[in-house]
């Protein structure tokens, strides 16, 4: 077997720093054989060398879109009106990729257009929120890093209260900071108990209409987590609960909850079609919310006062739209569009605001070409191997 | 997510176990096949769960068993593995800092068989687990920023607060950070996915960013009978192997294959190693 040709994979991403020297000397004899020590190429490899969309948000004002990309670690900045009709790919106005932006495996973001300023969430490694002046391109340092606990999701900013909520997955918490926090803070307070609900929080919105805030809630829960900390590093002390599988929920809170809050309204059952629920916004035009349904590969539209077992006022969702394993939703007030960033193949779409069923986007904007595999990876940590069919198994 | 073992390139899974019904989260971090019923065991960490699926499923498809429960005694499952010669389940906690041992088919909530836990054990986060049949041995990966972090090997039946018969650690040995492990127990040989990669919460220090780790991570192969400050004795890394932080290790002894899942690239490479794997003739 060639090794060395088999390994040259043109398209990898070039990552590796310098190596020490192999270690040459066993500690002991082995009454086998000895395994060799080799600096060598792959003979096959599955990488995606194109940006994965994770989150996404629109500044209708400055005509801008942009999504995260945890897949290359960048984000990408489009102009909203222009998109790929013929399937090829499109060119970003920016990218901000490289070792000097601090970003990892990043979910939400958002654009701050007031004080020109994009929010993105490393999800998972870094623990951190990265804020980059609105004009980065490349391999642009931060405006400011802020400490943020393991696993934070979700982003919202709350202008009247010049604050960012950000979600927390594995500490079922949402954590509120100062809009201007920079290095290892405490946040301003803490919404988490069992009063909540909250159970793996994923996207969430802030609706500064009616004060509100809104979360999707994945269900799994074990134990309320205390967070002993000051906000930033991980304080794993758990209670006695045990783990819990519980149904996806849309949980609404007034937007100055803190501590073991009740939720003002609760969209949960088998009505309400929710399936991995991960982007929310609020869409102020027709009052309803809008989430990124990643299980079922759809988009669906509740009305902003339902509560209970209800079911969406809209789905849009089969083989037209488009949408294929969606994470992120942004609304886009001014040219009334649901902007939608798929996890599934390379694309952002945009509908009307008003879509229902199975209906094709407006426009569509591609990382990659159409019809371009996407393996999904996302800081994967273990694989194995499946002899009767020949198969890795990859939990994601 | 199920890829074909030769695709190459930018390619799609050829099945996914998806959804809310598989109850399956959107993080974890360990998975185990069962070769001989033909079973994938995951932990889900999130909901302190452990489900067991058809390794044809796909798809939202629901789980054949669930392990879960307070009598469970399990708090948040990092990793996962299976021991069919002895009919066990051994699961992995980072926050527990254990193993746990259940019935391989357990289903519900069911306590544990046995329990490896407490302060003699060494355990921190437990990152992987992995058990050697044929000597009887229980092999586990440990995380630690106050303690040790490395392979901490103990008696498969060993339970409750028990000193590991041998660890893998110290500055000869590479490891810095830890994930995965396998045990090829034909060969006698443990594999590691030593990660290696930095995290900081010091922002006056260099960026914390996966963009420039300091230490490159590896596959490193050490004797089943290792112990202490020793160097791997095989070990796969450098620049061509394009690892950064390799996250998972997995043996396919047949085809003298190893392969790894890394968590910057978001790839999976596959290295031919004949080296590795002396017995298996071509």
């Amino acid at each position: 077997m060639n090794r060395k040709a088999a390994g040259a994979c043109a398209f990898v991403f070039a990552f590796v720093a310098t190596i020490g020297a192999l270690s040459q000397t066993a500690p002991q004899e082995n009454k086998s054989a000895k395994p060799a020590v080799e600096d060598i190429p792959s003979v096959r490899m599955i990488a995606d060398p194109y940006p994965a969309f994770n989150g996404i948000a629109v500044d209708a004002g400055n005509g801008l879109v942009a999504m995260s990309d945890p897949n290359r670690k960048s984000l990408l900045l489009y102009d909203r009106m222009r998109g790929a009709s013929r399937g090829e790919a499109s060119l970003p106005l920016r990218q901000i990729v490289g070792p000097d932006t601090f970003l990892g495996m990043i979910a939400g973001i958002i654009l701050d257009p007031g004080h020109q300023e994009i929010y993105t969430a490393n999800n998972d490694i870094e623990d951190t929120v990265v804020v980059m002046p609105y004009g980065a391109s490349g391999d642009a340092k931060p405006a400011r890093v802020f400490s943020v606990p393991h696993q934070a999701w979700g982003l919202a900013l709350g202008d009247a209260a010049d604050q960012i909520a950000v979600t927390v997955e594995v500490q079922n918490t949402i954590v509120f900071y100062r809009r201007q926090v920079k290095g290892v803070e405490a946040p301003l307070r803490i919404l988490r108990g069992a009063e909540t609900g909250l159970a793996d929080p994923h996207g969430i919105y802030w609706d500064e209409l009616h004060n509100e805030i809104g979360v999707a809630n994945h269900g799994n829960f074990r134990g309320v987590v205390k967070n002993t900390g000051g906000g930033c590093s991980p304080s794993f002390v758990v209670e006695d609960e045990a783990g819990e599988s519980r149904p996806p929920s849309i949980r609404i809170f007034a937007a100055s909850a803190k501590g073991d809050a009740k939720p003002l309204r609760v969209i949960q059952g088998p009505k309400s079609g929710l399936d991995w629920p991960m982007g929310i916004a609020y869409d102020a035009q027709h009052d309803t919310i809008v989430v990124a349904n990643n299980g079922d590969s759809s988009i669906l539209i509740f009305g902003r006062n339902g509560d209970g077992d209800v079911a969406p006022l809209r789905v849009i969702r089969g083989d037209r739209t488009g949408i294929s394993h969606p994470m992120g939703v942004a609304v886009d007030p001014q040219k009334g569009e649901i902007w939608v960033s798929n996890w599934g193949d390379h694309s952002a779409l945009a509908f009307d605001s008003g879509a229902r069923g199975n209906v094709g986007p407006k426009r569509i904007i591609r990382s990659a070409p159409a019809g371009t595999p996407a393996p999904g990876f996302g800081n994967p940590m273990a694989l194995a191997y499946d002899s009767k069919r020949d198969e890795l198994l990859v939990p994601n | 997510m199920a890829f074909a073992r030769l695709a190459n390139g930018n390619e799609g899974p050829v099945r996914v176990i998806e959804g809310q019904g598989t109850k399956l989260s959107r993080t974890m971090h360990g998975i185990a096949y069962d070769a001989v019923h033909d079973e994938i065991i995951v932990p889900v960490h999130l909901a302190g769960a452990v489900l067991v699926f058809r390794a044809s499923a796909s798809g939202e498809e629901a789980p054949v068993r669930v392990i879960q429960g307070p009598h469970t005694r399990i708090l948040r499952p990092e990793t996962v593995n299976v021991d069919v010669k002895n009919n066990e389940i051994v699961v992995g906690e980072d926050v527990g800092q254990d193993v746990l041992f259940f019935p391989r088919d357990a289903n519900g909530d069911v306590a544990p068989l046995r329990m490896i836990r407490g302060e003699k054990t060494g355990l921190d986060e437990v990152r992987g687990v992995a058990v050697d049949p044929i000597r009887n041995l229980l092999v586990v990966s440990s995380r630690s920023g106050k303690g040790t972090t490395g392979v901490f090997v103990f008696n498969r039946s060993d339970n409750g607060d028990v000193a590991p018969r041998a660890v893998i650690a110290g500055p000869k040995s590479g490891i810095i950070r830890i994930r995965q492990v396998e045990v090829d127990p034909d060969e006698g040989k443990i594999f590691v996915a030593v990660k290696n990669n930095t995290e900081s919460y010091k922002f006056a220090d260099a960026s914390p960013s996966p963009w420039n780790p300091d230490k490159p991570g590896f596959i490193g192969v050490w004797d089943i009978n290792d112990n202490g400050d020793v160097p791997p004795r095989g070990v796969i890394k450098g620049p061509a192997s394009e690892m950064v932080w390799p996250a998972g290790v997995a043996l396919n002894p047949g085809d003298r294959e190893v392969y790894t899942i890394d968590s910057v690239s978001n790839g999976m490479y596959s290295y031919y190693m004949p080296e590795f794997f002396p017995a298996k003739k071509q």
